[in-house]
């Protein structure tokens, strides 16, 4: 065997490639729990890359913030603006939320949404290549993380956990090509399917819209949560906003763009919802 | 020695490509730093330290980011194996030949890539993958080409750097 070896390098090469893809094959179908190999490394390398990552953050905030300098007394009268007309809206929302609570108790109705229990995470990573979308964080089995939760920040939703180790995550983004999340149309409660797509533009953070019904009457601007259909994602959680409106690939259906307000590229800090999945 | 010093490179580039190469993406793409060290290593060192280099770069890659362990090493295996066929067999000089096997190892590993992604069923054109992603990327990476290129010159001119492997010492 040495003899052989040394005489046909290639082939180690055939030999690791079977391998491979008998590795391949196994890690599809087992695919939610990390190997302990797998876990030593990303425990050994995740605080690295978060500093690197936080570094990396900062600098670039520092040189994206010259250009929002500029912007500054725009934006500070457009909001005053903002400000009052949300004021207003307030005050109608607690009469309408008090109206609300006061019925839900007549109907015996409990919410759901209530008891949202979150951990926060750092961002410690980014897929390098240019083809996915995951992202590393720095909370694992050990802070209570599980498979399949979803993660969010302030301006919406995420992503989900696709595998988890002991003090680190993997988790795909909803713009990944992989993903996929059942979305409303709020206004007119249109349910669809929200896919990741690289593929739409040159910049990160598009999502598309499909098997919209034919005779809905979405228009661009009307935002998009999640239908708590399918049982991972909780009910209710901002996605985005709708840009624009096309034929679908099928004649009975439509199909939108949706922008999520989330910064894929600048994604520092996220939330973990740990509550949903713990009552089942 | 050379082990140390080739797993502490493939450990540094992955580092940077995942926490540093995300802010200067230009066209939505980041430059594939890994492309251009396996290719460096294949054409100035031979097939075999550029499929083992190949091979450990993705692997690192898949363990701490893909969801299936095992793409990312066999397409860079492949490659770095590919092009080290060269070695040693015509005279390779400091800028087209790694340009040229960059750009094409590249296209190559946007193609596999695209397979992939084709058997997972996931939301993806092949044209559009290739105009809009693999070419960007392929012309972002050869910039970085003949920088990173010299200075693995530079180190594999090194004595502890020509050490053979083990399982081929004669």
């Amino acid at each position: 065997m040495p003899r052989l070896i040394r005489k046909k390098p290639q082939l180690i090469i055939l030999i690791l490639i079977l391998i491979l893809v008998l590795v391949l094959y196994l890690g599809t179908r087992y695919t939610d729990k990390l190997s302990f190999v797998e876990d030593i490394v990303g425990e050994i390398l995740t605080p690295v890359q978060g500093f690197m990552y936080r570094i990396a953050t900062n600098v670039s905030n520092f040189f994206s913030s010259f250009g929002e300098r500029k912007l500054l007394r725009e934006n500070y009268e457009e909001l005053n603006q903002i400000v009052g007309e949300l004021r207003q809206k307030q005050l109608q929302m607690d009469e309408t939320m008090r109206e609300n609570e006061r019925l839900k108790d007549l109907l015996n109705f409990k919410d759901e949404g209530d008891e949202m229990s979150v951990v926060g995470a750092r961002v410690t990573g980014k897929n390098p290549g240019n083809w996915f979308n995951t992202i590393n964080i720095n909370k694992g089995s050990r802070h209570g993380i599980r498979v399949d939760m979803s993660v969010v920040t302030d301006k919406g939703l995420v992503g989900r956990v696709i595998e988890v180790g002991r003090g680190w995550s993997k988790v795909r983004t909803m713009v990944d090509g992989q993903s996929s999340v059942s979305g409303t149309v709020e206004r007119t409660r249109d349910t669809g399917t929200v896919r990741g797509n690289n593929t739409l533009s040159f910049e990160d953070g598009l999502c598309r819209m499909l098997h919209l019904h034919l005779e809905t009457d979405i228009v661009v601007g009307d935002r998009v949560i999640t239908s708590g259909l399918g049982g991972i994602f909780p009910k209710g959680i901002y996605i985005g906003e709708i840009i624009e409106v096309g034929a679908g690939s099928h004649e009975s259906q439509i199909t939108a763009v949706v922008q999520p307000d989330v910064d894929f590229l600048r994604l520092e800090e996220v939330l973990v919802i740990t509550s949903e999945l713990s009552k089942e | 020695m050379k082990v140390l010093v080739i797993a502490g490179i493939l450990l540094v580039n992955s580092i940077t490509q995942s926490s540093l190469f995300p802010f200067i993406k230009v066209a939505g793409v980041a430059p594939d730093t890994l492309m251009i060290i396996t290719i460096s290593f294949a054409l100035q060192t031979g097939s075999i330290t550029g499929a083992i280099v190949g091979f450990s770069g993705g692997l690192i890659q898949d363990i701490m980011f893909a969801d299936v362990v095992g793409v990312n090493a066999v397409i860079y295996m492949l490659i770095g194996f590919l092009a080290g066929l060269i070695y040693d067999r015509v005279f390779i000089d400091k800028i087209f030949f790694p340009i040229l096997f960059v750009f094409m190892g590249t296209m190559a590993k946007g193609v596999l890539k695209l397979v992939y992604l084709f058997f997972r069923r996931a939301e993806m054109s092949f044209g559009f993958g290739l105009q809009s992603i693999t070419l960007p990327e392929a012309v972002y990476t050869i910039i970085f080409t003949p920088l990173i290129f010299y200075l693995l010159y530079l180190l594999n001119e090194k004595k502890f750097m020509n050490k053979k492997w083990y399982f081929r010492r004669d």
